[in-house]
């Protein structure tokens, strides 16, 4: 068995002059949940598509448990659960009879077809809509049923593109739900998401891909307690004066920036990443008068996070893996290896 | 509920009672996956269920008014006329149309990538969505035969030719459906809408023309004569042959990269020219005869030989360099590819110009011998399907669906072949035709024009072919380091 669920290594897939996914490299290992993060039109359906051996690299190694998705799709397609940002549903077709289908076409048989939709059904909480036409459910439905669908073959690895994405925030909840039970088993899950906070939540580790290329691969926490693009941290400061009177001291201060006003006080930001400096930033406030009840560094959301490295990047501080140098793909026949 | 207090995946969940999945059992397992679904969604569509219930209606209506006018002479001819029109009307117009977005519909929802990702092949998706329609089309079948009883009643039936004519209808609606099946999958609306729509006008006229005739229709599928068997076997073994292409065409458009559909279509293309040819030469058929009946052969699957994309995956070479230098030498010919189709194209031209060259050198006085009309005409007919496959290289970058730009183009040119034409013989300056004469259907016009000689026609048209033939090869050889490093990558990923 490889030691990692999906293995990506320089891989590139070019549309013409488009440069879809641009030399990335990347390692999921088995067991854990990985979010897939980034912009629309960043690469991250055509690295998961890819994945899923749906379609080919122009170059690179794309593997999934260990086997190569141009030279073994059968097996990837064994071990894979897919899927997809939208799928149409069939007219005049039930849910479980779409499940049925599916899992005629998975190869199973008799009872054991019968018992495996059931199991879906209950695991998915679909039962009460079994005889409900596949293509009139509601968005959430059709999600908790294409996850269905996804699992009836008791995939290794789940591959999901932008599963909550038109969501509402109960059916959120209650995908998220799932997803959390399924990481529970030991599935690996691949999941890509615009919503950042929920994959920072349930995500062992985040993938930041931009442009074709990744850009940032560790985990929620790491990101959410870095520094802002400039090497700062921002204070929520809670002061009984008026918040006037702490954006006035802030801008009498070179090193502080008032950044909002809030209904007691203001969220402030501090040019330096040493605690030390906010120590002394505090001191010099209750010299001057401030009557401060709070100060406390504000842990940054992902979002905050994501947004900050895409500024990084465009002013070039950031460049994210390199790719190695493209040879000619005017020969286009991906490689095996 | 999923927000329960212990959820636990499928993998864990003890198995319920099955009630609920009882009625799962409707289909047997051993039905193939892509009919129980194309039936089940198939007989719940209100269009099959008009279509059934409507013949019914209108038979047993038909039938009621000719019981109780039973003492008229011809009762049973009129009868049996009825039960034609309308049963050609379902079977040949109704139910082929109901597979023209049968593919599309796929496509567009992206439910392929999710049947692909299953046991499912692109043969086995195809076969579904056609045996499916098929499938009701028998039923509409089975469901006329009592009516059929009651009408051998009224006598003067010929159960024979009666029974040969509504299973040949039959036959015919399983071809149009399909052609229907197949062309579905193009990405053009046109070329998916207008040919079912031009089959199914067609039939429709030509049911209006056999109920005019309807004796000799009749006549005909008693198949009493050697000429009626060999017209009959023939129309349906083409039938067949054009039908199984057209199936093919929307089992390749929707296969992933990794399969091969194309060598063995190629393959069969191939035998049935030759064995046609053969056919053909020992029963001493008319010599210009064998060409011509050779090219139309080849149409469909040189057409779909020039029109397919030229990526390709190494394992699809695979079972072609597994078998040495024999094997590398073979895949050039049928490797899934344009470049490989050129070469593949330019074996039949080599078949069919052996043909005519071997006609046109014979002495005038020979049973077999190919005069220069004959040979411009099908020289001409060559050349209309090469100057598209030209045009299509040199677009190449900015063509995707290149079966449908193929299309268009071969009717453009025949298109402004025509116009042109007409024009020259308006104004009668056919010599100005030669202007034109690079477009291969100017010569079909050249031909009958005053003050051109056909063999001068005949000479062009051979050399603008020698051009456009040396042109594709050119092509299919700048592409043979792709190939090579396919074949290469291939043999890597047998040593791993």
């Amino acid at each position: 068995m490889s030691s990692h669920a999906i293995r990506v290594h320089n891989l590139y897939r070019y549309f013409g002059a488009l440069k879809a996914v641009n030399g990335v490299s990347f390692e999921i290992p088995h067991g854990s949940v990985c979010g897939f993060v980034g912009a629309n039109g960043a690469g991250k359906t055509t690295t998961m598509r890819i994945l899923a051996s749906l379609d080919y690299p122009t170059l690179g190694v794309a593997e999934v448990c260990g086997y190569n998705v141009v030279s073994h799709p059968e097996e990837v397609r064994r071990l894979i659960g897919w899927m997809p940002d939208h799928f149409g549903n069939y007219e005049h077709m039930t849910v479980v009879e779409y499940l049925d289908f599916y899992a005629r076409a998975l190869g199973y048989k008799g009872k054991e077809r019968r018992l495996r939709v059931q199991e879906i059904m209950e695991f998915t909480d679909l039962v009460p809509l079994a005889e409900r036409f596949s293509n009139k459910l509601s968005k959430g439905n059709t999600q908790r049923l294409g996850l269905g669908r996804a699992l009836l073959q008791d995939p290794q690895v789940l591959i999901m593109d932008e599963p909550a994405a038109g969501l509402d925030p109960k059916a959120r909840v209650e995908l998220k739900s799932l997803i959390r039970v399924l990481a529970q088993e030991g599935k690996t899950i691949f999941i890509s998401s615009h919503i950042l906070s929920e994959l920072g939540e349930m995500c062992d580790s985040l993938l930041f891909i931009n442009g074709g290329r990744i850009v940032h691969h560790g985990d929620a926490e790491s990101m959410k307690q870095s520094t802002d693009a400039a090497g700062g941290f921002l204070y929520d400061v809670q002061v009984l004066n008026s918040s006037d009177a702490l954006s006035a001291w802030c801008l009498l201060h070179p090193k502080v920036e008032f950044m909002e006003s809030r209904k007691k006080g203001g969220r402030i930001r501090i040019d330096s990443p040493h605690l030390d400096d906010a120590a002394e930033i505090l001191q010099r406030m209750v010299k001057d008068g401030l009557k401060i009840t709070e100060f406390h560094r504000e842990e940054r959301n992902l979002e905050d996070a994501f947004i900050d490295m895409l500024g990084k990047i465009e002013r070039g501080e950031l460049a994210g893996q390199k790719p190695p140098p493209m040879p000619d793909t005017s020969a286009f026949n991906p490689p095996v290896s | 509920m999923i927000m329960s207090d212990s959820p636990s995946s499928p993998t864990a969940v003890s198995p319920a009672e099955p009630s609920l999945l009882d009625r799962l059992n409707d289909f047997p397992d051993r039905l193939p996956t892509m009919l129980v679904k194309e039936l089940r969604q198939g007989l719940r569509a209100r269009t099959f269920v008009a279509v059934f219930l409507g013949l019914q209606l209108f038979l047993g209506l038909i039938m009621l008014i000719a019981t109780s006018a039973s003492g008229l002479n011809g009762a049973g001819e009129i009868v049996s006329r009825i039960i034609f029109l309308f049963f050609s009307l379902a079977v040949l117009f109704v139910q082929p149309l109901r597979g023209i977005n049968a593919l599309h519909a796929e496509i567009k929802s992206t439910t392929l990538d999710m049947m692909l990702l299953t046991k499912l092949n692109a043969t086995r998706i195809v076969a579904g969505k056609w045996s499916a329609i098929i499938g009701q089309t028998m039923l509409l079948f089975v469901s006329i035969i009592p009516y059929l009883i009651l009408r051998y009643f009224f006598g003067g039936m010929n159960l024979f030719a009666e029974l040969i004519a509504l299973c040949s209808i039959f036959f015919i609606s399983c071809c149009m459906t399909a052609i229907n099946v197949g062309i579905s999958g193009n990405a053009s609306i046109m070329l998916r809408g207008l040919l079912p729509l031009a089959l199914a006008i067609g039939s429709l006229l030509a049911m209006v023309v056999v109920m005019e005739d309807f004796d000799e229709f009749l006549d005909f599928f008693a198949l009493d004569r050697k000429s009626y068997i060999i017209v009959f076997f023939s129309m349906a073994g083409a039938a067949l042959y054009l039908s199984w292409f057209i199936f093919s065409l929307g089992v390749s458009t929707i296969a992933p990269m990794s399969e091969n559909h194309s060598t063995r279509n190629r393959l069969l293309g191939l035998a049935v020219i030759v064995i046609s040819v053969i056919i053909m030469m020992m029963n001493q058929a008319e010599w210009f005869l064998i060409p011509i009946i050779a090219g139309l052969l080849a149409i469909p699957s040189t057409l779909i030989a020039l029109t397919e994309r030229q990526e390709m995956l190494p394992r699809v070479t695979l079972p072609f360099t597994k078998r040495g230098a024999l094997g590398r030498l073979f895949g050039r010919f049928f490797y899934p590819c344009w470049s490989a189709g050129i070469l593949y194209t330019c074996l039949l031209l080599a078949i069919i110009y052996t043909l005519l060259l071997y006609g046109w050198f014979l002495p005038k006085t020979s049973f077999f011998y190919l005069g220069n009309e004959e040979f411009a005409i099908i020289n001409s007919l060559i050349g209309c399907m090469l100057f598209p496959a030209v045009c299509l290289l040199l677009l190449e970058k900015h063509i995707v669906n290149r079966i449908g730009v193929f299309i268009v183009l071969l009717v453009s040119c025949f298109a402004l072949a025509s116009a042109i034409s007409a024009v020259a013989y308006d104004t009668d300056n056919q010599p100005a035709l030669w202007i034109f004469c690079w477009l291969p259907p100017i010569q079909l016009f050249m031909i009958d024009a005053r003050n051109i000689d056909e063999k001068n026609v005949m000479m062009a048209g051979i050399a603008l072919n020698v051009i456009l033939i040396v042109f594709l090869l050119i092509r299919a050889f700048m592409k043979w380091p792709t190939i090579r490093k396919a074949e290469e990558d291939a043999l890597l990923m047998e040593r791993q």
